[in-house]
């Protein structure tokens, strides 16, 4: 650890906005794309299986 | 050569086949990315210069190599798309700008961040910044190119032609440190070279950069395997894993 | 689709985005050539010795904070320090004002002001350049001690 407590850390030698600030932002967009890609999947297999169903009933 | 081409070129192959390497992807970035960030945040030194604000380095270093990597890999997608009018690559193509575009403007605000305490501004007009600047504006213009065109693959042209000439900025990204005054400093890295920095604190950086290109192939697979889903909705063989599924 | 030993039209596209691409990058090598004063961030040491940097303009000038030159006001924030490039071209630099973190006898600076008579610079904002080596405090004082300066040789 090159940090002497938790307080050091979050303290970030003053720097906590800029360092905290860029890493959560990467995270957020990392995270947020894959969730994107995960609802736009789920939405397009409910409407899917709406259709199927659907050509199910009238042969 | 050419068969292997030739299958994996058609969709309902890839999409049969590519679903194996999802697993492993995201093993290797839910491993990597958090290792990097623990060990570059709270275990890799602090810099005798730049302090605890250096940190800033393990995020920002690898958007920055993964904007210009993953340009041209959208960049060969458009061109195989050009020449052998290949769906899957078009599609390819579509799916790697919004990524890349993310990536290049997570490079260019982690930069600012990190120039804002270090330099004394966040934006400067210098060489490397501008041309990294330019790199976005590529990615949202084969985007927003690609979109305009519809579902058709012959609309993509346009948006792959611009793709592949835009590969000249990516040189200009990378020598422009070296061709120009400017404020970034120069690479710490080179083939040649031993790197800038002991390997307490290149270590973390390169579990960030192996993990980064994890993440990429990973979103990428998901949203090129959502967008053959999209565009093949009408065909029987997607048809027919669901009506199974459901 | 069919797929094999290149044909002939799939060849044609190739030379033709070849070409394509061939030509953008010539245009943009001319276009590049010609504004390099103007792609280049700022005026180096010799420029400004030699006079090539304009004066009375709003210009930026960069170069190595001279070590030993700095000369803080101990009533106000103005500093002054000598800029130059480690081969003999030096000009004087005066600011008022706060300076980056990185702002330090030794390493790259970049000037944003006006060059007023021959080698002095009126700053109104200072920007730090910092170099490509990263070092643990440590190493660094061992490398001091040891004689040699950590920030050397960039």
């Amino acid at each position: 650890m090159s940090f002497e407590s938790w307080g050091d850390f979050v303290a970030m030698g003053g720097y906590a906005a800029y360092v905290f600030g860029a890493y959560g932002l990467t995270v957020a967009v990392g995270v947020g794309l894959v969730a994107q890609v995960w609802v736009r999947k789920r939405r397009w297999e409910q409407d899917l299986r709406v259709q199927l169903r659907a050509q199910e009933k009238q042969p | 050569m050419w068969r292997w081409f030739h299958e994996w070129g058609s969709p309902r192959y890839f999409y049969a086949r590519s679903g194996r390497l999802l697993p492993y992807l995201a093993g290797l970035t839910l491993l990597l990315i958090p290792t990097g960030i623990v060990w570059g945040l709270l275990y890799a030194p602090a810099d005798y210069q730049q302090g605890h604000s250096y940190r800033i380095m393990y995020v920002h270093v690898p958007a920055a190599i993964l904007a210009q990597s993953s340009y041209a890999m959208m960049a060969a997608a458009g061109m195989v798309s050009l020449i052998w009018r290949l769906k899957l690559a078009d599609a390819a193509m579509q799916t790697a700008a919004p990524i890349g575009a993310w990536v290049t403007a997570i490079a260019l605000i982690t930069g600012a961040l990190w120039g804002k305490p270090m330099w004394g501004t966040y934006w400067v007009w210098d060489a490397r910044l501008t041309s990294t600047l330019i790199l976005l504006f590529l990615f949202a213009g084969v985007l927003a190119l690609r979109q305009a065109a519809g579902p058709s693959q012959s609309g993509g042209r346009a948006a792959a032609v611009l793709a592949v000439v835009g590969l000249i900025n990516l040189p200009i990204i990378k020598f422009s440190v070296d061709w120009w005054f400017t404020l970034h400093q120069p690479a710490s890295f080179s083939v040649t070279e031993k790197p800038a920095m002991p390997i307490e604190m290149w270590a973390p950086l390169l579990a960030m950069v192996i993990g980064v290109y994890g993440w990429f192939f990973w979103v990428w697979l998901l949203r090129l395997r959502q967008e053959i889903r999209e565009r093949e909705v009408r065909s029987e063989w997607i048809r027919q894993r669901y009506q199974n599924e459901f | 689709m069919k797929f094999g030993p290149m044909k002939a039209h799939r060849r044609t596209i190739l030379v033709q985005i070849a070409l394509l691409v061939a030509l953008a990058g010539l245009a943009l090598t001319f276009v590049l050539q010609a504004l390099d004063s103007n792609i280049n961030l700022f005026f180096s040491p010799i420029q400004v010795v030699a006079g090539e940097a304009p004066h009375g303009e709003r210009i930026r000038v960069g170069g190595m904070v001279e070590e030993g030159s700095i000369e803080r006001s101990d009533r106000s924030l103005q500093v002054e320090f000598d800029v130059t490039d480690m081969a003999g071209s030096t000009f004087r630099v005066r600011y008022t004002g706060i300076l980056p973190d990185l702002f330090r006898a030794g390493q790259g600076v970049v000037a944003t002001g006006v060059l007023t008579e021959d080698r002095l610079f009126e700053a109104e904002e200072i920007l730090a350049k910092h170099d490509e080596k990263y070092m643990p405090p440590e190493v660094a004082l061992a490398l001091e001690a040891g004689g040699k300066a950590a920030g050397d040789g960039s």
